[in-house]
């Protein structure tokens, strides 16, 4: 176990689409973007909506570069958006559009064409 | 609040007085022959007729009057009509320092259906402003008129009459073209006026007008005066709103407005749900990339008149509570006084209302800072980084996700409730 | 987060619940036969056969719903999927009011059409949703272009033991609401004990006289939502003006999804402008604040939220008395709709039994109905 939670082979999880995936009592959203996947707690920071009902999207974010905020967009990181208010939150860290508030984020690993879940700090 | 309300001699700028003409002669002899034929001369036909009136009509007028009484030096002259009274007036306590003219009802002029009258008339009132009222007292300052419904003229007039030293911003009142102020049609006029480094004026009861055809207010027009001042803060919350989401302060970044004769208490409702709206709907706007109360904070400044009250004896008190739950509010509002109209405020009693921690950025910091004073170097024009009106993709419609479904009669949809 | 339900004891009326026919075939075929061949054969199809007189913010991909809310099919809205996602979540709820999708069908520029239209929706969720559950109760919808055939739905319909109010859903006159065209609604209203709903901007899609919002039309959905209590600020301002409370000292006013952080200013701006109204009005005879705390009340939704919890809180309490004029409603299954525990969790605990259940208590017409016998779903 020292290498994660066995989840389910890489092909369990189709490109672009939110897996809802049950570990130890634990609801979490898994999803693939391309050759990256990812792990969220299905709760939204906002409501407690059912993150895995939303969708994904590329991140449109502002973000805060050396006290500067600048746009990137089309950028190869993506995005969840609640099905409730379409709040959304960046996959890889958690982060909302502008801070305030923060997805649960885990770590999730391709290994052997299994998809490994990793419980604790990212 | 605070207890000593005097504020020394020469600590005021009076962010708004209302400057009026005695006969409307003095504007139209600013203008070409033909339009001084057109228009006419007062009193030279019976009964005083002789000129086509250039004020708008204004369908809701105050029971009572909408001026303070004795504000003009002869009894058939209208309110602030008269330079040297008025100066009397708005600088005899000694405090005021410097008083920027933004014009009584003559603002709504633009409004008028005859575009081609619009712009001549608009001109004609800033050389008005210049030679009439600035010449008389270097304490008064103005701010260029704007024929908006012409936009393109009205950038030309703004790079004209803007040059004069003594106009420190540029006034829009009146909606010409029945728009929130940052619908893309405006836009020349913000270019100009980023150029020129003078900030933009909103001013109260722009869509009051017959002839601006937009609505003082939401879900029909109201019986009395009342019900419009009221609610005047109403169509300032859509402008202000436009303004930052059609994203004007993105496409002209160092663009500067002032809003005034409002009072300040819409600000935290407007802001608090804004801003939480904005992060559901802002793929819908993606060029809106920072929280919308970011770009207010940063690019607008709000007239302290009328201040709002609140009920009771401690009325005052809760106003500010409730402007502080917000925060930062001293940090935007400007002190001006709105002299001569019947809700005119007197420095002392604002004095009175606010945290003495309030009174230097109120009373002159943040208009010394705001509007473009004679001698400050016209900063330059900052660039856009975003495009505004670009949608980026965003891989939502992308293989494998797309799915086919039928509609219930076959037939495209054209319709369903959107309604929330 | 979505704490264990029971943990809010507090008994819940949701005053803004919608519901939506599967298709327009449930309401069309209830139609007399002339509406039903005006009302399909003028777009050809089922489609669109109820549209209104105009709605122009549609929604990113056209849906405005909570996305896990939305039916397999796609089709109206599903009575499973709410007993799943809101009424087993929140066992405290007590009273569903339903708000149809909110009404705007009625909004048609034919009035003889809307009455007709009028009084098959109202059959309709007789028929249909208030059959489901016996926590369901509904608004009716009335045609208020013509306001004698509107006082007649109203008092047609408030046997039913389940209507709670009426929903304003078309403002066709351009007026505000206070304007004496439309007495005769506020009249049997009044006189059968139901409250006026009024729901943000139903009543002024775009195609009315009467404007979503002051200074021009926004051009954004982020916009328009955000200044969807625009013309609530004109209804208010005009009931105070014309004196509909002082000639209807009975009837009450629900303001349902226009948030709550632009009450305070709203009260104050009204309150500084007595003397006008005094002036200008022969009804004016208490501070409008007054009328408006005796007779209207605000859905809480959609909440507005500050950085802070407490920045909320304080705002409010700046102005006082929030807690006796707040409804708590979520929405579902909008969007936009807000969860009750959310709800508690930014607000004083001693502001909750008030707000969850007691001031809609006061408000909406609640009889008691024989739940075994009303319900055969």
């Amino acid at each position: 176990m020292k290498n994660g939670i066995d989840i389910g082979a890489w092909e369990d999880f189709p490109d672009k689409e939110i897996v809802r995936v049950e570990v130890g009592g634990t609801v979490l959203g898994v999803c693939r973007w391309g050759e990256l996947i990812y792990a969220f707690r299905n709760a939204c920071p906002h409501q407690g909506a059912p993150l895995c009902s939303g969708f994904m999207q590329q991140n449109v974010s502002a973000e805060m570069v050396a006290g500067d905020v600048s746009m990137l967009t089309r950028e190869e990181v993506p995005v969840v958006l609640c099905p409730w208010h379409r709040w959304e939150f960046n996959l890889e860290d958690g982060s909302a559009a502008w801070p305030g508030f923060k997805m649960r984020t885990y770590r999730a690993t391709r290994e052997s064409g299994r998809v490994l879940l990793h419980f604790g700090r990212k | 609040m605070s207890e000593n309300n005097d504020r020394g001699p020469g600590s005021v700028i009076d962010a708004t007085v209302h400057h009026h003409w005695a006969s409307q002669l003095e504007v139209t002899d600013h203008m070409s022959a033909g339009w001084r034929e057109q228009l006419g001369i007062p009193n030279t036909l019976p009964g005083g007729a002789g000129a086509m009136h250039i004020l708008p009509a204004t369908p809701y007028r105050r029971p009572g009057g909408d001026y303070l009484p004795e504000t003009t030096s002869s009894p058939t002259a209208p309110p602030a009509s008269d330079p040297e009274f008025t100066a009397k007036q708005v600088f005899e306590s000694g405090q005021v320092s410097r008083a920027i003219l933004g014009f009584d009802r003559g603002m709504f002029i633009p409004s008028v259906p005859n575009a081609y009258r619009a712009v001549a008339l608009a001109r004609a009132m800033n050389d008005w402003t210049i030679d009439h009222w600035l010449a008389s007292d270097d304490r008064f300052y103005g701010l260029v008129m704007v024929p908006n419904q012409t936009p393109l003229e009205a950038a030309e007039e703004i790079r004209r009459a803007g040059l004069n030293d003594r106009m420190v911003g540029v006034l829009l009142a009146a909606n010409g073209l029945n728009k929130p102020f940052g619908h893309p049609a405006y836009h020349p006029i913000y270019e100009a006026a980023a150029e020129m480094d003078l900030p933009i004026v909103f001013h109260a009861g722009g869509d009051q007008s017959s002839d601006t055809l937009t609505h003082p207010t939401a879900g029909g027009m109201p019986s009395t005066y009342a019900e419009i001042a009221a609610l005047s803060y109403s169509p300032m919350m859509t402008h202000v709103q436009s303004m930052i989401v059609q994203g004007v302060l993105e496409k002209y970044p160092s663009l500067r407005i002032f809003v005034s004769g409002v009072g300040v208490g819409w600000i935290p409702g407007l802001f608090f749900r804004l801003d939480v709206n904005w992060r559901g709907l802002r793929r819908e706007v993606p060029w809106v990339r920072k929280l919308p109360s970011e770009y207010f904070r940063e690019s607008f400044r709000i007239s302290s008149w009328p201040f709002d009250k609140a009920p009771g004896e401690d009325g005052p008190e809760r106003v500010v509570r409730a402007l502080e739950a917000f925060g930062g509010v001293d940090k935007l509002m400007c002190f001006a006084s709105g002299f001569p109209s019947w809700n005119t405020d007197s420095i002392s009693d604002i004095a009175s209302r606010i945290p003495a921690s309030w009174h230097n950025s109120v009373f002159k910091d943040n208009a010394e800072e705001w509007f473009r004073w004679p001698g400050k170097e016209r900063a330059a024009v900052v660039e856009p980084t975003v495009e505004v009106g670009e949608i980026p993709e965003t891989g939502e419609l992308g293989d494998p996700n797309r799915r086919t479904y039928e509609t219930e009669d076959g037939r495209e949809v054209e319709w369903v409730p959107a309604g929330d | 987060m979505p704490a264990n339900p029971n943990t809010l004891e507090h008994p819940i009326i949701d005053v803004d619940v919608h519901q939506r026919w599967r298709s327009p075939e449930e309401v069309v075929d209830h139609l007399p036969e002339k509406w039903r061949s005006y009302a399909t054969g003028r777009t050809g199809g089922k489609t669109t056969a109820l549209m209104p007189a105009g709605l122009t913010y549609p929604f990113h991909r056209g849906v405005n719903k909570r996305l896990e809310a939305v039916p397999e099919d796609g089709k109206g809205t599903s009575f499973p999927l709410m007993k799943e996602q809101y009424l087993d979540r929140y066992p405290s709820v007590e009273v569903v009011n339903l708000t149809f999708d909110i009404g705007q069908e009625v909004a048609q520029r034919n009035p003889e059409f809307s009455a007709a239209l009028t009084t098959a929706m109202n059959d309709w969720v007789a028929r249909t949703w208030l059959t489901y559950d016996p926590r369901m109760r509904t608004a009716i919808v009335v045609p208020t272009e013509l306001p004698e055939r509107a006082a007649a739905e109203i008092h047609r319909m408030a046997p039913n033991p389940k209507v709670t109010g009426v929903l304003i859903a078309w403002n066709p006159f351009g007026k505000p609401l206070g304007h004496p065209v439309y007495e005769p609604i506020w009249r049997a209203a009044e006189e059968e004990g139901l409250p006026i709903i009024i729901h943000g901007a139903a009543g002024e899609t775009e195609g009315g006289l009467a404007q979503t919002t002051a200074g021009g039309l926004p051009g954004s959905r982020l916009e328009w939502h955000t200044l969807l209590q625009q013309p609530t600020l004109a209804h208010l301002a005009s009931f105070v003006v014309h004196g509909t409370f002082e000639k209807f000292p009975g009837l009450k006013v629900l303001v349902l999804e226009t948030g709550l952080a632009w009450i305070p200013n709203f009260f104050w701006r009204l309150d500084a402008h007595h003397q006008e109204m005094r002036a200008e009005s022969d009804w004016v005879r208490r501070l409008p604040s007054e009328y408006l705390r005796d007779h209207v009340k605000f859905s809480t939704q959609p909440f507005e939220l500050t950085p802070r919890k407490e920045q909320l809180i304080e705002f409010f309490e700046a102005f006082g008395g929030m807690d006796q004029l707040l409804c708590f409603s979520s929405d579902y299954p909008h969007w936009d709709a807000d969860d009750p525990f959310y709800v508690a969790s930014r607000l004083p605990k001693e502001w909750l039994p008030n707000l969850f259940a007691e001031n809609a208590r006061s408000m909406l017409r609640l009889l008691p109905v024989d739940s075994e016998q009303e319900v055969h779903a």
